[in-house]
């Protein structure tokens, strides 16, 4: 029996954090859902799960669909694409089965790859290896979530690079549906013809678009901040995401992206966190200035997540005091006054 | 942080002294907004500087008498009992850095505590209908020591918890995904916490695959999805049967594959024809059944002319000498049947206003006639699927090799293309073979699950088990619809239409046959057996 494997390459860096993260592990699981209910997929179809952030790991390998159980998504600091490649070039080394004389191997496979921001290391090398020997072996299909990414990099290793951008409620439902509805249709064209040339067709255009030509680049679109419980030293993950600021016009409402940060959220993370970023990498900064609101604790309820120790990470304070930072293990002391704004190290995103 | 009520009030004080006029809500706002907090304090510290330098310039080396420089009475305590809110903080013994770098939430928002997840088990998936029973683990791993207590609504599902054995087993009577509430509690710690599991219980594949009718009202919308056939001779049975794949079925398109058996009582001869309509033509079907008419109608004309039949016949009985002739003779012909199928098609063509290859279809033939126990074959191979002659004594001939394409699954089929090819004779073979039990013709919707490559075609061992499978059914009262019966053999990931058309010998002749397998001379003895 001829297997189809697909392999999904996901992206769970720091920018990931929140509704993102969410809603691909959503998407993991409706995509896996639909698929158990077509024939030719739950026949045919092994899946595998790989994740990246500040390193790359496989979190679930290759394995029919009928014992496929969606993994639980990491998050991490970084977005280490070249590593990815790496992993994902070897994951298909061990796991593919090749036509030989004597039996019938895998069919050509299908590779998802999700990202949402710019690689934080070099893909160079990686990118080299995948086309001159791996392009040919597998279908890549590169999906950015928002416009962030790197694509010119992104359409060296494929021409299938698409961009989807949620901008209404029932746009991601709809995107699921393509990505399950491509592979369904894969697996039956496998099944029925014998043919595996992937068909990039049917992309819903009100959703996704192909990426001919590389866009120019912009600026990232978020800030996230690491910092640590001072009562539980149970870490969290506060994300600012770029404001947009209307632009006077008497016609039209026009919105621009501002040189400011909204507060979106604070997250609870758990230690896994730091198993997936890559702490080698030089932090940048950024001035809190430029970040609008501060969140309070997600662990233990404090009154604000935002207070740096001399250290120069993050800990979460009530009111003025003397507390321990859970980073550096000494004591620090606030002042009742809030002073002005300061500059604090950022995530890699 | 958020600025306190009470300085909140005293601001208001000052605020409506300063701007008596003003909007009472704005001045309330206003005094609380952190930004008017901070400048409110600073102006406090300064005047306050100012004033005790005044007041205690004004004196000689007193201290100044500790006032509150607040305006309001009533003083906080942290803040009024520090007299000189400029001096350095006390340090510890041990360094404590005094770090100014908070940034508080704005005032009014409430501090963001988010909803922990609940805890999360996790159960292997299962499959309807099949046994199951599987320990439930806690997802996180971290979580050391905890016993499920209690899981909600298995019932339902058919299954049942056993909390000693934290086990879930049953048999589940229904298929979905299950995110079932349960109850646990850790070790050493009283009372119970909820948590939830996520069970997956996968459908039965077989009930996945629906069975549409395909649409009569289109055209060559009569083929049936199945067909089967079965002649009975004196000395052997020929029989074919056809079926369409599950994958034509789930989507309501039609059977593409076709056959046509006969056999010729006047000379002797046995027709098998089978042929597989391409997948992505839209009137293969058609192109099928066209090219199996045209070409067992042909040799039926052939072969039933005598004085074709008796060239034919002393080929046979010379064999030695003859069998290049023999050889010649099916090379000629078959190439004129291929020619007739092609011409048919393109008429059709014409009528319809279609593309050729919209009628894309393979071609396998074999002719058959017995002679003095031998078998002499002469056979056409477009397309996959397989030709074979076979002996239950370890005789295997396949009569040539499936054509493949650029990636599997492509194969050639018969066009005009296809008969200017130089390698168009290679596709006819011929031959006289002894102990040849049986001859089979099949369509590639039969021959992957079974035999998977072109080296596995030449297994015997693989040939061994299919005649192992289709014997019983050869042995039936009707041979046609007990094979079509095993034509719905279950294969993942096998879907396409299969047919399979199998000449075999009847009992008295099989019976008491002791062959060398060694070639046997035949001599000519006359015309006419």
């Amino acid at each position: 029996m001829r297997r189809l494997p697909v392999y999904f390459v996901l992206d769970c860096s720091e920018s990931m954090v929140g509704e993102k993260l969410r809603q691909m592990q959503e998407a993991l699981h409706m995509i896996v859902q639909s698929l158990r209910t077509d024939p030719h997929a739950l026949e045919t179809v092994y899946l595998s799960v790989l994740a990246f952030a500040g390193t790359a790991r496989v979190v679930a390998p290759l394995i029919e669909i009928a014992s496929f159980y969606p993994p639980h998504l990491p998050l991490g600091s970084g977005t280490h694409l070249g590593e990815a490649l790496g992993l994902l070039i070897r994951e298909m080394d061990r796991s593919l089965i090749r036509t030989t004389a004597e039996a019938k191997g895998d069919w050509k496979p299908i590779v998802y790859l999700f990202t949402d921001g710019c690689p934080t290391d070099d893909p160079r090398p990686e990118v080299e290896r995948w086309k001159q020997k791996y392009a040919g072996k597998a279908t890549l299909i590169i999906i950015t979530l928002g416009t962030y990414a790197d694509f010119e990099t992104l359409r060296e290793l494929t021409e299938n690079v698409i961009v989807f951008e949620e901008k209404r409620e029932g746009d991601f439902t709809k995107f699921i549906s393509w990505v399950t509805a491509s592979v369904a249709a894969q697996s039956k064209s496998v099944g029925e013809m014998g043919n595996d040339r992937f068909d990039l067709a049917n992309l819903d255009e009100s959703v996704m678009k192909l990426v001919k030509e590389p866009p120019p680049k912009v600026d990232d679109n978020c800030v996230v901040l690491v910092g640590r419980c001072t009562k539980t030293r149970k870490p969290y993950i506060i994300k600012y995401e770029r404001g947009t600021m209307p632009l006077p016009s008497k016609d039209f409402h026009f919105e621009v992206p501002s040189n400011t940060y909204q507060l979106s959220g604070c997250y609870p993370l758990d230690e896994e966190y730091f198993d997936w970023s890559d702490e080698r990498v030089i932090e940048q900064t950024v001035h809190t200035s430029a970040l609008q609101g501060a969140p309070g604790c997600p662990h233990c309820g404090n009154n604000s997540a935002f207070a740096m120790c001399g250290c120069g990470k993050l800990l979460c304070v009530n009111g003025p005091g003397t507390v321990t930072c859970p980073w550096c293990r000494t004591q620090v002391r606030f002042a009742d006054d809030s002073g002005g704004d300061f500059d604090v190290a950022r995530g890699q995103g | 942080m958020a600025v306190s009520a009470s300085w909140a009030k005293k601001h208001f004080a000052l605020l409506k002294l300063l701007y008596p006029g003003a909007d009472e809500q704005q001045l309330r706002c206003f005094a609380e907004n952190e930004q008017a907090h901070r400048i409110i304090r600073k102006f406090y510290r300064n005047l306050y500087q100012e004033w005790k330098r005044q007041t205690h310039a004004g004196k000689d080396g007193a201290e100044p008498e500790t006032i509150n420089y607040l305006p309001s009475s009533d003083p906080e305590p942290t803040r009024a009992a520090t007299p000189d809110p400029t001096a350095q903080p006390l340090q510890h013994p041990t360094t404590v850095p005094m770090m100014s770098n908070v940034k508080t939430p704005v005032p009014g928002q409430k501090p963001t505590l988010v909803v922990k997840e609940s805890v999360i088990f996790n159960l292997p998936n299962g499959h309807k209908g099949k046994e199951y029973a599987e320990v439930v683990v806690a997802n996180d791993a971290s979580l050391k020591n905890v016993r499920v207590v209690s899981i909600k609504d298995l019932e339902d599902i058919g299954l049942s918890f056993d909390p000693e054995s934290q086990r879930v087993s049953g048999v589940p009577n229904t298929d979905g995904d299950f995110r079932l509430k349960l109850q646990f509690k850790r070790q050493g710690a009283e009372g119970r916490q909820s948590g939830e599991c996520w069970l997956i219980i996968n459908p039965n594949v077989a009930s996945l695959w629906k069975n549409i009718e395909p649409d009569r009202e289109l055209v060559y919308g009569e083929k049936t999805n199945t067909d089967c056939t079965t002649l009975r001779l004196p000395e052997q049975n020929l029989t074919a049967a056809s079926c369409r794949g599950r994958s034509h079925a789930h989507v309501g398109s039609f059977r593409d594959d076709d056959y046509y058996i006969e056999h010729l009582d006047a000379t002797g001869w046995s027709i098998l024809v089978v042929a597989d309509g391409a997948g992505s033509a839209n009137y293969s079907r058609e192109g099928s059944r066209l090219a199996v008419t045209t070409a067992g109608l042909y040799f039926a004309e052939l072969l039933t002319d005598k004085a074709e039949a008796d060239d034919v016949d002393r080929m046979i009985q010379n064999w030695e000498q003859k069998k290049q002739d023999f050889g010649r003779f099916f090379n000629e012909h078959y190439q004129q049947a291929a020619v007739r199928c092609v011409e048919a098609i393109e008429g059709e063509c014409q009528k319809k206003n279609a593309p050729y290859r919209e009628y894309s279809t393979t071609l396998l033939m074999a002719l058959v006639k017995k002679h003095a126990g031998l078998t002499y074959l002469a056979t056409f191979w477009m397309g996959d699927g397989a030709i074979a002659a076979y002996g239950s004594n370890g005789v295997l001939k396949l009569m040539g090799t499936p054509d493949s394409g650029e990636y599997a699954g492509q194969t050639r089929f018969l066009d005009r293309a296809a008969l200017k090819d130089p390698k168009f004779f290679s596709r006819i073979r011929v031959g006289g073979f002894d102990d040849v039990t049986h001859v089979l013709l099949m369509t590639d919707g039969v021959s992957d699950p079974r035999f998977d490559t072109e080296a596995g075609l030449a297994k015997i061992e693989r040939w061994d088990a299919l005649m192992n499978d289709i014997q019983p059914c050869l042995e039936k009262e009707d041979p046609g619809q007990a094979l079509l019966q095993w034509l719905s053999f279950p294969s993942p990931g096998h879907h396409d239409d299969r047919t399979i058309a199998v000449l075999w010998e009847t009992e008295n002749t099989a019976a008491g046959k002791k062959r060398e397998t060694a070639m046997v001379q035949v001599e000519t003895t006359g015309v006419n057996e």
